[in-house]
């Protein structure tokens, strides 16, 4: 009874400590060679920048790959002109509304106003009123998308961002768009 | 310019022309018109109506029928007529709380047409003219209009004048005199070029116009009623006669022939100072007996 416990213990020392045995390293062509280490295996800084390494470059007589056309600053373009062109509308029929509220201000005393005027104006003003907040949120989403845009393009080192970005981002940012990463060599 | 401030331009800019609420339209502020049908009514829901409109619908006069109960939109209390190019709700001064719509702030009846007080204000509205709608003035109390004259129509304890009573009158209303001392009434002065004649029965006492058929010009009573002098007051009343009776809850005054409220019976009115009660005649007379007709 007592050889048994002993044959378990002895049975699970010898399975971890099995694990832990590195395998025997392949012997080398030459013992002289013994000092270079292991060539195939790959150190930590390899295997932390194996992804974020260039790519190689395709053969020459490979047709070359189609470059990836950027949307963003077709997204940027339609959010720039769509905000100023609806801010400016908003803007126009906002100042329009404040005429027409101070033409109804100034005219109960001075002219007066008959009551067919007095609904007109006050239509007009209503209409021009809800244009103007029509206009003024449909800006403020264009603006929206055109900073998105932007944010997006800039993130991605896209042709909208600037070239100290493209300097400035982490490696493997900015090649997609034809950019380049990390510290880039002074002009000459 | 800075984007920060040009971007708060464009939200305060947008914000002030963007907020086109109704604005709140003033309360003497009258609208210009050519006709009575350029005005409005004021339906028996306190809607304003063009007359145009309330008369296509077909609205009926009177907001105390059962129908006007059941269907306020059905008819109108108040109606506003074309006076001096605006549209004005007409009163009389007896009266004006009843004719005069009520919850829209007017403070009195002026020549025959519901006004607002104005002048209360002079630190923010130095020149009260300009608070009353061309071509009404802002027409001082105490300075334009004779509070003495005026507290004759107006009842007792009208405040610190002296105080009387209209025998035609029947007024209910309680004005303060005092209060109105230094303000003024929006309105156009009945002897101003072009303004409209007084009421009949009424004539001109500088600025307004006061009951008193027998002043000297004073607008004729309207056919089938008579002026009728007594007690330093006259007034216009219906004509009676033994083919024409007096309506209900008044009696034929004998000798004078107008119908008069009568003293006795279940529609009996008190008579007033200066007056007694002639079971006889069923009808107030003068202390003085000074009556007489015109």
């Amino acid at each position: 009874m007592t050889t048994r416990p002993l044959a378990l213990v002895g049975l699970l020392a010898l399975s971890t400590a099995c694990a832990g045995v590195q395998p025997q390293l392949t012997a080398l062509p030459d013992q002289r060679l013994a000092s270079l280490g292991n060539l195939g295996a790959r150190s930590s800084f390899e295997i932390r920048t194996l992804y974020a390494a260039p790519e190689a470059p395709p053969p020459a007589d490979a047709p070359p790959k189609p470059r990836k056309r950027a949307v963003t600053p077709i997204l940027f373009t339609i959010g720039v002109v769509g905000a100023s062109l609806l801010g400016a509308g908003a803007f126009s029929t906002g100042v329009a509304s404040y005429g027409l509220r101070r033409r109804l201000d100034n005219s109960y005393f001075d002219g007066g106003l008959s009551y067919d005027e007095y609904d007109r104006i006050n239509t007009n003003g209503e209409r021009l009123s809800d244009a103007t907040w029509g206009l003024g949120i449909s800006a403020f989403a264009f603006a929206a998308m055109a900073l998105i845009a932007y944010s997006v393009d800039w993130q991605r080192c896209g042709p909208l961002a600037p070239k100290r970005r493209r300097v400035a981002a982490p490696p493997g940012r900015c090649e997609e768009f034809g950019g380049t990463s990390g510290p880039q060599q002074p002009a000459k | 310019m800075p984007p920060r401030l040009l971007l708060a331009l464009a939200f305060s800019v947008g914000a002030l022309g963007g907020c086109f609420l109704s604005p709140n339209v003033p309360p003497s502020f009258r609208y210009t018109c050519e006709t009575d049908d350029d005005c409005a009514v004021v339906t028996c829901r306190d809607d304003v109506l063009p007359i145009r409109d309330a008369e296509a619908q077909g609205l009926a006069v009177g907001c105390d029928t059962p129908e006007a109960i059941a269907d306020p939109t059905s008819a109108y209390g108040y109606r506003q007529r074309c006076v001096s190019g605006l549209c004005q709700f007409p009163c009389a001064l007896a009266s004006y709380q009843n004719d005069c719509p009520t919850g829209k702030g007017y403070n009195f009846c002026f020549n025959g047409n519901c006004a607002h007080l104005c002048g209360t204000d002079d630190a923010r509205y130095p020149d009260a003219d300009a608070t009353c709608p061309d071509p009404q003035k802002c027409v001082i109390f105490g300075e334009d209009i004779d509070l003495g004259a005026l507290s004759a129509f107006l009842p007792s304890g009208g405040g610190g004048q002296s105080g009387g009573s209209s025998q035609f009158g029947g007024s209910s209303q309680a004005l303060d005199l005092n209060e109105l001392e230094g303000a003024g009434i929006c309105g156009v002065r009945c002897d101003a070029e072009g303004a409209p004649a007084c009421a009949p029965g009424e004539y001109c006492s500088g600025a307004m116009c006061l009951p008193g058929c027998d002043k000297p010009g004073a607008t004729p009573c309207v056919d089938g009623q008579t002026c009728v002098a007594f007690g330093g007051f006259s007034a216009c009343l219906a004509t009676c006669s033994a083919d024409a009776p007096c309506p209900e809850g008044l009696v034929c005054a004998p000798g004078v022939n107008v119908c008069v409220t009568t003293c006795i019976g279940a529609d009996a009115v008190p008579c007033t100072d200066g007056f007694t009660c002639d079971p006889t005649l069923e009808i107030c007379v003068p202390d003085d007996g000074a009556l007489t007709t015109g």
